[in-house]
């Protein structure tokens, strides 16, 4: 088709947008608050989903020492674990170095843990990485046999609980999206099925006088992808700012569980809503221009 | 200029094979069958209902019979693909009682959205509405709205867009039914003027005096049938 084609089609459907203004704003303004709903959900799907992947990467199995255990013995103590069925790399902590490590979680409100510091109230530990999971529940009973350990601490109960979490947080957000689309492809296909009542004149007479059936579609067709497409950026829009006011605050107060860095995230998101929101666009005014537009 | 495509001779423009044609239990046509060349001048009367408006449907594919053919310009309509419908209608012209105009486009533009939605490029689209409204006497009027315009200045309108596109065929159904005695003879002045130029020309009208005044060919249907064709004839409903 040639380009000044292009040109007129588009701009019959702004002009089809502003003809029926109120419904184009209304249909605009539902599509971007149900897609800013599923945005939520997104958001935290996937945030849930790099947590629990980071703390897959950590799962590993801390035994503290008991406070008479004497750090001269350490190596033969780290060699006799090392030993262990199961166990890969080990590492001696000193209190001093996870004492630094929890300053450094605490990042700015590093001045709260002033107040211990004088005393330390950590204890030595051996963390031990697994080679595999399987092999969590022996190592730890082992561990516990031992009488210099004081407590083991094994976080794949943490991981299995969060990946329970993840799980039903995506399940919720599949539904949710589901309806997020089925809701948006009705309100476009009902603002599309307006627009061709309002333009049945026109069509009347483009079918009279040979205009084939893309022509006289197409125009619907990126209405409705205009409405989408629209409504998806102020969604996603919406969302960034959002996220990166959020982002800020968490990193204030929860600095120890790591969200997603807005910069990658946003634009993937954003990226994916906008298209999303497009598609669902056209697929709304696709069906209504079949049902409605008898050509 | 305007000049409309035809080629004299030869085959038939418009043919009818036995068509007959049902809605529900009401029969609108009876075995119908007509042979119109390129070129020609025809009436089409009979009284309300007696099918001339199904018959002109049927020429531009706005139906299809229930039984027998339709040819146009060398063509099986009943055998036409949806898509080629659209360019059948490029060569077919059609003007109707009601004129159809879009209210809210000036007449230029009423001509030249016909052009427009076929993807004529700008310049020609520029070249031929100006001779096309001039043809039918409306240079000084194009940028008036429709409802600006006296009926029979808004039929010229109707019939500039119908020809714009220089159709082998034009259909008119009741092009003076909403128009003054005066005024519905100069719109059938101009579908002659239409036809000498070249286009064939069909007119469904049930105006006695218009088709005694033309002396053309009247074809006259009767309940969906045909009781007359005739060259040259009268407006006669008892024959």
């Amino acid at each position: 088709m040639r380009f000044s084609t292009w040109v007129y089609f588009f701009r019959e459907s702004l002009e089809g947008l502003w003809k029926n203004r109120v419904m184009s704003f209304a249909s605009i303004t539902t599509m971007a608050l149900s897609l800013a709903v599923l945005a939520v959900f997104l958001g935290v799907v996937l945030n849930l989903d790099h947590l629990l992947r980071t703390a897959r990467s950590q799962v590993k199995v801390v035994a503290f020492l008991k406070r008479d255990f004497p750090r001269k013995e350490r190596e033969a103590f780290l060699a006799r674990l090392s030993g262990l069925p199961g166990v890969g790399e080990v590492r001696y902590v000193t209190r001093e170095e996870a004492l630094e490590r929890l300053k450094k979680m605490f990042g700015e409100k590093a001045s709260l843990l002033e107040a211990v510091e004088a005393e330390n109230p950590l204890d030595d530990s051996v963390e031990l990485r697994l080679l595999d999971t399987s092999y969590g529940d022996q190592v730890v009973q082992e561990l516990r046999s031992l009488p210099e350990v004081q407590k083991v601490l094994y976080n794949r109960e943490t991981v299995s609980r969060l990946h329970r979490l993840a799980q039903g947080v995506q399940a919720l957000t599949l539904v949710l999206g589901g309806a997020v689309a089925f809701a948006s492809v009705f309100i476009v296909a009902n603002a599309i099925r307006m627009a061709v009542f309002s333009r049945r004149r026109e069509i009347q007479i483009m079918k009279l006088v040979g205009a084939t059936d893309g022509f006289i579609r197409w125009p619907f067709l990126l209405e409705g992808a205009i409405i989408g497409l629209v409504g998806a950026s102020l969604a996603a829009g919406a969302f960034a700012f959002g996220y990166q006011w959020f982002v800020e605050r968490w990193a204030s107060s929860l600095p120890f569980i790591p969200l997603l860095e807005p910069s990658p995230f946003l634009w993937d998101l954003g990226r994916g809503l906008v298209i999303g929101g497009a598609f669902l666009g056209l697929a709304g005014s696709f069906l209504s221009v079949r049902r409605h537009l008898h050509v | 200029m305007y000049t409309g495509s035809f080629s004299r001779g030869g085959e038939a423009l418009v043919r009818t094979v036995g068509v007959t044609k049902v809605y529900g239990r009401h029969v609108a046509l009876r075995d119908v069958s007509v042979e119109v060349g390129p070129g020609e001048f025809v009436f089409l009367t009979g009284e309300s209902g007696a099918g001339k408006s199904t018959f002109l449907r049927l020429l531009y594919r706005e139906e299809v019979p229930t039984v027998g053919e339709v040819w146009v310009g060398g063509k099986n309509l009943n055998r036409m693909k949806r898509r080629e419908v659209p360019f059948l209608r490029r060569r077919i012209g059609v003007v109707f009682q009601d004129f159809r105009l879009l209210p809210q486009k000036t007449v230029f533009d009423n001509v030249a959205f016909a052009l427009q939605v076929i993807e004529v490029p700008r310049r020609e689209i520029l070249r031929r509405v100006p001779e096309t409204l001039k043809l039918v006497g409306l240079e000084d009027k194009a940028r008036f709205y429709p409802h600006q315009l006296s009926g029979g200045e808004q039929q010229r309108v109707a019939l500039a867009r119908a020809v714009v596109n220089r159709p082998m065929l034009l259909l008119a159904d009741e092009p003076t039914g909403n128009l003054d005695p005066r005024t519905a003879m100069e719109i059938m002045a101009l579908l002659l003027e239409v036809n000498r130029l070249g286009t064939t020309v069909i007119v469904a009208t049930h105006n006695e005096s218009i088709v005694n005044t033309f002396r053309k060919r009247v074809i006259t249907l009767r309940q969906g049938a045909v009781v007359r064709d005739e060259e040259e004839g009268k407006y006669a409903l008892e024959v």
